[in-house]
């Protein structure tokens, strides 16, 4: 099993509550692949800053509310 | 020609046989290189990434078997039969998979990807650093500091296209075991 990044995120909650964006509409969104996103919300990658709020500014919510920094690498 | 070993179906000591086997099998092995070629172009499921990583791989796989069949079942000599690892050469075809996808505005290399190949990469050289290092160890603890080994030219030029190889299919193995990584992470 991989091991997680110390770096959670809400992006899949958010995506459902965004009238159910698909991980391809949020990828393009974004200017990422759609496997960038799986591996976003599996958090098996952390992403670059730049890539984090553009993230967030397509839900309009601050970069803390869709990343948390988790030092034993637990979900939240 | 001689044999090159003793222990092959068939024993070819023959220049035209030889030149005869050669074409045929490097004919089929272009043949297979560019039909795989083509079903990586057109299988947009996979990551670009991945498929010219599996491209690579393929061409190697293909280019060994070869070698082999060259080597254990026509019984040709070992030095003139490398010649069959220019088909090595074809990976450079690689860059026609994902042109499609660019053409179509398609993101085929983000900032995870970059991550990915020079991860891929630094495994590559290192890979061949490591072998370098150790082949030189290995003749040094035999040899000695004062010790001398003779080597043809053309013997150094197979060092360099060993280490071109090492380097394209380490990388191209670590590039598909990163992505597999992640794979299997979403799937938990």
């Amino acid at each position: 099993m991989p091991k997680r990044t110390e770096v959670a995120n809400r992006i899949r909650r958010l995506r459902f509550d965004a009238g159910e964006m698909t991980q391809q509409e949020l990828a393009d969104r974004v200017g990422v692949t759609r496997q960038t996103i799986i591996a976003l919300e599996a958090s098996a990658y952390v992403p670059s800053l730049l890539l984090a709020f553009r993230i967030a500014e397509v839900f309009a919510v601050r970069v803390e509310e869709v990343f948390q920094y988790t030092p034993d690498g637990a979900r939240k | 020609m001689h044999h090159s070993v003793p222990w092959a179906l068939i024993h070819t000591n023959n220049v035209v046989a030889f030149f005869t086997a050669f074409a045929v099998l490097f004919i089929c092995g272009l043949m297979l290189t560019l039909l795989y070629l083509r079903s990586m172009v057109v299988n947009r499921a996979l990551h670009v990434q991945e498929r010219q990583a599996r491209f690579t791989l393929f061409v190697l796989g293909l280019v060994l078997a070869e070698y082999a069949i060259m080597l254990f079942v026509l019984g040709l000599p070992w030095e003139p039969s490398l010649a069959i690892v220019a088909l090595f050469g074809f990976t450079g075809l690689s860059g026609m998979i994902g042109r499609a996808e660019r053409r179509d505005g398609k993101i085929t290399l983000d900032e995870r990807d970059r991550e990915i190949l020079l991860v891929a990469n630094t495994t590559g050289f290192g890979a061949f650093w490591g072998l370098l290092v150790l082949t030189w160890t290995i003749w040094f603890l035999i040899l000695g500091p004062n010790g001398k080994v003779t080597l043809e030219i053309g013997q150094l030029g197979y060092t360099i296209f060993a280490g071109m190889i090492i380097i394209f299919s380490v990388r191209a193995a670590t590039t598909l075991l990163l992505y597999r990584r992640d794979m299997h992470a979403e799937a938990h």
